[in-house]
């Protein structure tokens, strides 16, 4: 099918002298497994020290990609700022300083992992995430949504953002409030933006919809994804760096 | 009040929308109308009035003092804005809410503020609504709350942007109501709006986006 498919837009090819588009190469499936493992030991462990191997293999990961980390940074910032704010708070309020501050780091070690993990995938373009996805067997609705969903990112900092301005100009002075006082507004604010980035992103699925989008049941693909021998081994690599993180993991608790 | 501009300059970056040269003054208790067509650029200086957006040239006069330096907080105590989208305006999880926290904020005892929220509430009939949650309301009726907000600090101008768009007629008229109350308080009032008929009934001065640049 997938041939067939590439016989028809075969005329829309770039010229055979181009270099393929740089998406086939790693495959975007190789970084889907590598950021799945990577959120999922971000979020089950909770210990600083643990985090640790897992935050380098992140960065690592992230420089090996040219992951445009600066560029989801900026886009992500009054919601990192107030994560930031957050664990400050975290780390104050815990009683014992040494122990704060070490759930502080873990806090803030989580977060820089999942958001090396975002940074990751987007350094492959969106339509080549979303033909991973497919590929994978995920149903095209799906795997549409994940990427619309991926596009309102940025809306959640800048809806955050108007929030936070829009409370100022009611005439109230967030830099004169009480650290008490602040965070629940913070945490007021974090939720319309969570509710207005989803509504936001089911109202566009649904005028896609509308405007005709997976009226037919079969879609062919432009540009199918094939894992090269590369990908492979990149493949195998990641699992052997899992296997080696899970095992050093155990032997760390069993023994220290 | 009085707002006064003084060759206010202004551009999108990187080499967008540009405002040039822009002169106005609105003397106290004033309700001035502000029109022009799509994208002429009326959101944008009701933003730079308010101190949303940075001024790449000019000033801003509030009551003829520069107001560059002044914090949005500042700001939202002299000037009430109302956004183009209203939504974006509210943030307390329930209407109530978002009409007495700010208040609280300001050292009003919870009764008083619950009082005065109630009776603005009542005055632009979303009284029934107090408990709801603001991004369940309507547009026309986040419109109204996000009014009744700007109201409680009674400041000394108002720039409402398309205040009108998503109103009936009956709400309509409650704001011109209380609209012209404001004014005659002394409250300047600028009015953002494609609405002729509005712009007849209560403004005493119309500019065009077209006239204020040089
Ligand atoms: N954030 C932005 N970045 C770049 N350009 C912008 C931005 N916001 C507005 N513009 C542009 O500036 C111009 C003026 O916009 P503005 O919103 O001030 O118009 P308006 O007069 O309020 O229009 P309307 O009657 O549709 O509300 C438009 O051409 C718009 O595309
Ligand atoms: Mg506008």
């Amino acid at each position: 099918m997938l041939n067939k498919n590439r016989a028809v837009g075969a005329a829309f090819l770039p010229p055979a002298h181009k270099k393929p588009p740089a998406y086939h190469n790693p495959d975007p499936r190789v970084a889907f497994l590598f950021v799945f493992l990577l959120s999922t030991a971000g979020v089950l462990l909770r210990d600083a020290l643990l985090l640790t191997p897992v935050l380098l293999s992140a960065v690592a990961a992230a420089i090996c990609a040219r992951a445009p980390v600066g560029q989801v940074l900026k886009r992500l910032r009054g919601l990192w700022i107030m994560l930031l704010s957050v664990t400050a708070l975290q780390t104050l309020f815990s009683g014992n300083i040494l122990h704060g501050l070490l759930v502080g780091a873990a806090v803030l070690e989580r977060l820089v992992i999942l958001m090396l993990g975002g940074a990751v995938l987007a350094a492959w373009p969106g339509h080549a995430l979303v033909q991973g996805m497919l590929q994978l067997r995920l149903p095209y609705q799906l795997a549409f949504m994940v990427s619309a969903g991926l596009r309102f990112v940025p809306q959640f900092g800048e809806c955050f953002r108007d929030s936070l301005t829009a409370i100022q100009l009611r005439g109230v002075d967030l830099r004169r409030l009480k650290l008490k006082v602040r965070l629940r507004i913070y945490t007021w604010l974090l939720m319309p933006t969570v509710a207005m980035g989803v509504s936001r992103a089911k109202s566009t699925a649904m005028a896609m919809e509308l405007r005709g989008f997976g009226a037919h049941e079969k879609r062919g693909s432009y540009a199918p994804l094939r894992m090269q021998a590369k990908d492979w081994l990149a493949f195998a690599g990641i699992l052997f760096w899992a296997a080696g993180l899970a095992a050093g993991i155990i032997l760390w608790r069993t023994y220290a | 009040m009085t707002i006064s501009t003084l060759n206010l300059s202004f551009q999108y970056p990187p080499s967008g929308f540009r405002l040039r040269g822009v002169n106005f003054t609105m003397a106290a208790g004033e309700t001035l109308a502000l029109t022009g067509p799509n994208g002429s650029g009326k959101t944008t200086l009701g933003k730079l009035l308010c101190g949303l957006l940075r001024p790449c040239g000019g000033a801003v006069l509030l009551d003829g003092e520069n107001a560059a330096r002044w914090s949005l907080g500042r700001r939202g105590q002299r000037i009430g804005y109302l956004f183009q989208e209203p939504a974006r305006q509210l943030f307390a999880p329930t209407v109530l809410e978002d009409l007495t926290f700010p208040q609280e904020l300001q050292g009003i005892a919870p009764e008083e503020a619950q009082t005065r929220a109630m009776e603005l509430l009542s005055r632009f009939e979303l009284d029934n609504f107090a408990q709801r949650g603001t991004l369940t309301l309507s547009r026309g009726e986040q419109q109204r709350l996000a009014i009744c907000g700007l109201l409680l600090n009674k400041p000394g101008a108002l720039v409402l942007d398309e205040p009108t768009t998503g109103l009936d007629p009956r709400r309509k008229a409650i704001l011109s109501n209380a609209i012209r109350e404001a004014a005659k308080d002394g409250t300047s009032i600028l009015l953002i709006t494609h609405d002729m008929e509005f712009v007849q009934d209560n403004a005493q001065r119309e500019v065009k986006m077209e006239e204020l640049q040089c």
